[in-house]
This record gives structure tokens, C-alpha cells and sequence, in this order.
């Protein structure tokens, strides 16, 4: 049986921070250990926590947050990086975006490079503001707002070449 | 009108957590980690604040003035899902401070200390650019040699890892069996991509150069410090198997063991490790609940019999010394090949998805798409499949056979396998993948989609006692 915090924690909150952690793994059994090993991080510090300093959930996603950035590959086997584009797009996105199927976005999200795609998946999908997540990530309102706007065009050029080119993933060696 | 990306919000929302089996693993975890509840201190909760800002500007300072080292980032951290071997061996001085830079392009590549084991290395980075810090990543290649040059061979890349809020990354290499106590790491790297950007303007991108470090590794004090002891037993599986379970190694920063088998398509043993009370302080299952650090490597070689084996190293951290335990190995995947076809009909396609089942395993095909080049000679396939209920998460060998049994391998980096998958309430897993098969000569009446191998699991009942040496 669970304490009555982590109860509250996983009634409330387990079902959006293990979507979140799946844009980090990729799988959702990953997904759910690290809002496990967050969740139980967080519960032994749970003292820490300051209400006036935000809400419960934005302390949470960032303990799940560092959980997933610390998440070392362990597999000998793993194989692909995306490899990041080099031309930034100004164009107004937006129109573009319109266009394509719920589905094409949402994975092309996944896909995003981690500092663009956390600030997009916790504004876009998770509804919070520009100041809540610059206190999830620790980084300033400016910052985030660049983040967003980057990642909105990035995620527009990455769909460009998608339907230009076909997948545009490439294999990159990795210090082998 | 929302946003076309809070549109896609849907798709994020697809998947649903079940919550009452999240509640359960969790409540599992906790008896089994026994977190308790922290005792909340009064002197804690009235720390001054002036300690709390002296510690904060010590730390600044520390990050502003020195490289961070393998030593002080293990040493700070205690979660054990993060290989608390290195932690252990950190702890217990087998970090060897390196401190060497080199610098092209406008792009200081630094290595501030490595972790030495006798069975792997942990080499700490940092990439410094414009003012920055940052664990950018590596591109290029190693090598081990002993003093006079000569390559020592059978290592591998092991594992990577980075951590923003520390600026720095580090790699692991498994360290093959030496007699040599002095080796040379000659790190090349040759391209090195920003990962995190830099703000508010920076760029991502990636940058060609040269750097090069050659970084001198001294084994003695982790060899001295590492035992193997052999065991020798043999285990025969229900399907006949002989698993011969060789020896196990106490190294400062890991245990193996190593298990023999004539098998070489095992990919990987489902195991717990129990204390003497018969509390599981380990256990591995690769498609569950990974417990603490722990991988898989595997060597062929030719036994004293002359007779061709591969030799399985299960690599996990370390346990207390002088301590006695039971390993209980209960489950052996392989992944064996087989030979399951599905024809492809692009006419059929276009109307419904092809179908095709093997064992538990369903297959749709959503696309099947012959593109001419450009001189009409060859052909490009693209071929959509989605697989449900398949039993381990391993990628599957698909081929394109045409009807002369010609077979076509799969081209990269056009085709994307195994991404995303998702796993069902049973813990099986599906994937969408699609396969694109370049250069396929013209004028084909009838090809078909061939899987090559396929995942299997082995229940098995071996166990075996232990003592960590002290």
C-alpha cells in the first residue's frame, strides 16, 4: 500500500508526467520507471518542496525531467541519432503546420532535439505558461520563449524535408 | 482556432497509463528499496540561510573555475539506478585524473579524469566554445594500444551519457582481458555536434575538426583489486540448451558472470540475485523493471574442444564484500532465426492492409510503394508495417526476396525500424516501422517481405551460491 503522498502524486499527476518521460524514451515501460524513480526521489525530499515557489506538478516534471536526461543508454546495441539540421527556418510556420495530420506533428515532435521539444510538449500539450516552465527548467522566460519559437521552426523544417525527401533520419557514427 | 501543434495533442493523449498497476509497482518498489519516510530534523529545517548561500557560491565557484571530474559528479550523486559500481569505484579511488585539452576550430575538447576498472573505462568530457561549457557530442574513433603502439582489440563503446546541469558527458568502454598493465586510449574525434544550445542566439550545428588525445590508462591498481573465481557448472535447458556457467569476476567497479552456451543467439538471461534471507537485493528482466545497473556483452570463440561457443558476460554492480548470495537465473532469450514471408501487392495495399501472423505475432502492411530512379534500371521499395503483441524488444531482420530468391537488405538511414514502439498492457510490444529497400532491379512480378529472426524466451530454474570476496 502507498503512502497517502504517493497516492495523491499518482491519482494526480502519474498519467501526465509518464507522457512527458515518454518524450524523453521514446517507450512507455521507460517512461513509467522513471516517473517511478522521480516519484520515489521525490518522496524522500518531499520536505524540500515550497508551495510559494510553484505548483506540485511543475516540481514533479522537474525531478522527472533530470530522472530522463540521466537516463544513460545502457544498450551496446543502440543504434540511431538524429543529426540536427544546420539551417534554422524564419518562415511563418504556423500555415505550414495546418496542413499536416495530427499524427505527422506528433511525431515529428518526438523527434525534436530535447532543449526545444520539453518547452513545446509542456506548453502545447501540457498547458502550462512560459513562467511555469521556465521554473520546470530552470532557465529564464526569455529563454523559453526563444525555445519555443525555435523549436516551432525547427519542428516546420523537419517536416519540409519529411515530405520533400521521404525520412530524413541519418545514421550517424557514434565514437565507436 | 488552437494551434496546429496543441491540435496534435490528441496523439500525446493517446496512450493511457493504467494507473492501479503504476500504483502497485510503485508500492512493490518501495518495499523492496525500503524508502521510508524521511525524519525531518528540526536543525535541518532551521538551517541558516547564510550556510545555505556560502554552499551555494562554493558550488559556483567550483563550476566556474575547475572542470568537473567523474569523481566529484559520482561521489554527489546517489541515485542507484545510475550505475552505483562507477560511484563505488569512484569512492574508493580508481579515478585517475587526467586533465588534458585540445583544441581546433574555435572548440576546446577537455578530459578531466577517467574511471579505471579492469573490465571498462569511464572517460569524462567536456566541449568548451564560446565561453561555454557544455556535453556536446563526440563523433569518431578509439583505440587501445599498449606502450609500444600494438592495438589491443575487443573492446567496445559501452554507453554514453550526459548531464546538462553539469556541463559535462562521459563514455564508456568495455576493456577486453589484458595481460598488459599499461595502455595508451587514443581518442580521434572528428566532428562534434552542439547538442545543447547555447542561449539566447546560439546555433546549433556541427562542427568538422581534429582532436586528438592520447590518454595513458594504468591497470595495476584495479587489476590487483580484481578476482574471478571459477564455477564451471552446466545447466541443461528445458529445450536442450547446455549453459555452462564459467566463472565470476569481482572487479572495483562491477561483477560478472559469464555463462557459456554453444547457442550464439542468445540475446540476453532474465536473473534475480537473493541475500541469505532470500530478499532480492537484484533483478533483471529485460523487458520489465531493471533494478540496478546492469548489460549484456557477448565474444565467440573456439573451446578447448575445438568446438565454436559464445561466451555471455552479464556485467552488474557491485555487491558488499564477504557477503553470501544466491544467483538465480530465471529466463534466457534468444533470438533465432527463422523464415516468415509475407507477399507484397501494391494493388492490394492501396485497399486494405496485408495481413500476415507468425506465432502470437501479428503484421500489417499499410504501404507498399515501388518508386522508379531516375534511369528506370532499379527501384525503390517502401513498405509501412505496423507488428502488434510481439513478445521482446528487439529489432527484427526484415528482407526484401524477389522471385528469384534474391534477397535485398533494408537501407539506412532512409528506413526507420523499431521507432516508435509502445508497449500493450501485457508487456508485449508494437511497433510502426517503415522499410525502404534501395537499388531493387526493375522489372519484378512479385516480391515478398521476409523477417529473418524472431525473439523467443525460455523459462529456466538455475541457481547458483556465491560469496563476494572480501
Amino acid at each position: 500500500m502507498l503512502p497517502e503522498e504517493l497516492e495523491q502524486w499518482s491519482d494526480r499527476y502519474a498519467q501526465r508526467l509518464v507522457r512527458l518521460a515518454y518524450t524523453y524514451s521514446r517507450d512507455w515501460g521507460s517512461a513509467e520507471d522513471r516517473v517511478q524513480d522521480a516519484f520515489l526521489k521525490a518522496y524522500q525530499v518531499r520536505h524540500q518542496y515550497r508551495a510559494e515557489r510553484g505548483e506540485l506538478f511543475s516540481w514533479l516534471a522537474k525531478i522527472v525531467i533530470n530522472e530522463c536526461r540521466m537516463m544513460v543508454r545502457r544498450s551496446w546495441r543502440e543504434r540511431v541519432m538524429d543529426i540536427l539540421p544546420e539551417r534554422s527556418s524564419e518562415s511563418t510556420e504556423d500555415l505550414y503546420l495546418a496542413h499536416l495530420s495530427k499524427q505527422q506533428i506528433y511525431q515529428t515532435v518526438l523527434e525534436l532535439p530535447e532543449f526545444v521539444r520539453t518547452p513545446i510538449v509542456l506548453h502545447y500539450y501540457e498547458d502550462l505558461s512560459v513562467e511555469e516552465i521556465a521554473q520546470i527548467i530552470g532557465k529564464p522566460s526569455g529563454t523559453i520563449k526563444s525555445r519555443l519559437w525555435r523549436g516551432r521552426a525547427r519542428l516546420r523544417q523537419m517536416l519540409e524535408e519529411e515530405h520533400a525527401h521521404g525520412p530524413s533520419h541519418q545514421t550517424i557514427e557514434k565514437l565507436l | 482556432m488552437d494551434h496546429p501543434i496543441r491540435q496534435s495533442k490528441s496523439c500525446y493523449e493517446e496512450e493511457l497509463l493504467n494507473l492501479p498497476v503504476f500504483k502497485q509497482k510503485l508500492a512493490d518498489r518501495m518495499d523492496i528499496e525500503k524508502i521510508e519516510r524521511p525524519i525531518l530534523h528540526t536543525a535541518t529545517s532551521l538551517r541558516p540561510r547564510w550556510i545555505t548561500a556560502v554552499t551555494a557560491i562554493a558550488a559556483l565557484c567550483l563550476i566556474t573555475f575547475v572542470y568537473p571530474t567523474v569523481a566529484e559528479y559520482f561521489n554527489s550523486f546517489q541515485n542507484d539506478r545510475f550505475d552505483p559500481g562507477i560511484t563505488t569505484a569512484v569512492a574508493n579511488g580508481y579515478s585517475q585524473k587526467i586533465d588534458q585539452s585540445v583544441t581546433d576550430q574555435g572548440i576546446t575538447l577537455h578530459v578531466a579524469d577517467i574511471l579505471i576498472d579492469s573490465m571498462r573505462l569511464v572517460v569524462s568530457y567536456e566541449v568548451e566554445q564560446n565561453g561555454e561549457r557544455s556535453p556536446d557530442i563526440l563523433y569518431g574513433a578509439y583505440a587501445l594500444t599498449d606502450l609500444d603502439g600494438n592495438k589491443i582489440s575487443g573492446s567496445s563503446l559501452i554507453g554514453t551519457g550526459f548531464d546538462k546541469d553539469q556541463s559535462f558527458g562521459y563514455f564508456q568502454l568495455n576493456l577486453p582481458s589484458t595481460e598488459e598493465q599499461q595502455l595508451l586510449l587514443h581518442v580521434d574525434i572528428h566532428k562534434i555536434q552542439t547538442y545543447w544550445n547555447p542561449e539566447p542566439h546560439g546555433t546549433e550545428h556541427v562542427t568538422s575538426g581534429n582532436w586528438n588525445l592520447t590518454i595513458p590508462i594504468d591497470l595495476s591498481q584495479s587489476k590487483e583489486a580484481t578476482r574471478g573465481f571459477a564455477v564451471e557448472e552446466d545447466y541443461t535447458s528445458p529445450s536442450g540448451d547446455i549453459l555452462t556457467l564459467q566463472q565470476f569476476t569481482f572487479a572495483p567497479s562491477m561483477i560478472r558472470f559469464q555463462i557459456d552456451s554453444k547457442n550464439p543467439f542468445i540475446s540476453d538471461f532474465g536473473y534475480e540475485i537473493k541475500d541469505e534471507r532470500g530478499d532480492t537485493v537484484l533483478y533483471y528482466d529485460p523487458l520489465n523493471n531493471i533494478k540496478l545497473w546492469t548489460w549484456l556483452s557477448f565474444q565467440s570463440m573456439v573451446d578447448p574442444k575445438n568446438q565454436e561457443i559464445t561466451q555471455y558476460f552479464s556485467n552488474i554492480a557491485p555487491l558488499p564484500a564477504g557477503q553470501r548470495y544466491t544467483l538465480e537465473i530465471n529466463g534466457v532469450w534468444r533470438v533465432e532465426p527463422i523464415n516468415f514471408a509475407i507477399p507484397l501487392d501494391s494493388a492490394a495495399t492501396e485497399q486494405k492492409p496485408i495481413l500476415g501472423a507468425y506465432q502470437d505475432s501479428g503484421f500489417a502492411i499499410t504501404k507498399f510503394e515501388m518508386t522508379p530512379d531516375s534511369s528506370d534500371q532499379t527501384f525503390t521499395v517502401t513498405v509501412d508495417l505496423h507488428g502488434d503483441k510481439l513478445p521482446y524488444s528487439w529489432n527484427l531482420a526484415w528482407k526484401l526476396e524477389d522471385e528469384h530468391g534474391t534477397r535485398y537488405a533494408i537501407t539506412y538511414p532512409e528506413s526507420k525500424t523499431g521507432l516508435p514502439f509502445s508497449f500493450n498492457n501485457d508487456r508485449s510490444y508494437k511497433i510502426d516501422e517503415t522499410l525502404v529497400f534501395k537499388d531493387i532491379p526493375s522489372g519484378q512480378k512479385s516480391l515478398k517481405l521476409i523477417l529473418e529472426n524472431f525473439p523467443h524466451h525460455e523459462a529456466l530454474n538455475w541457481k547458483i551460491p556465491f560469496t563476494v570476496p572480501k
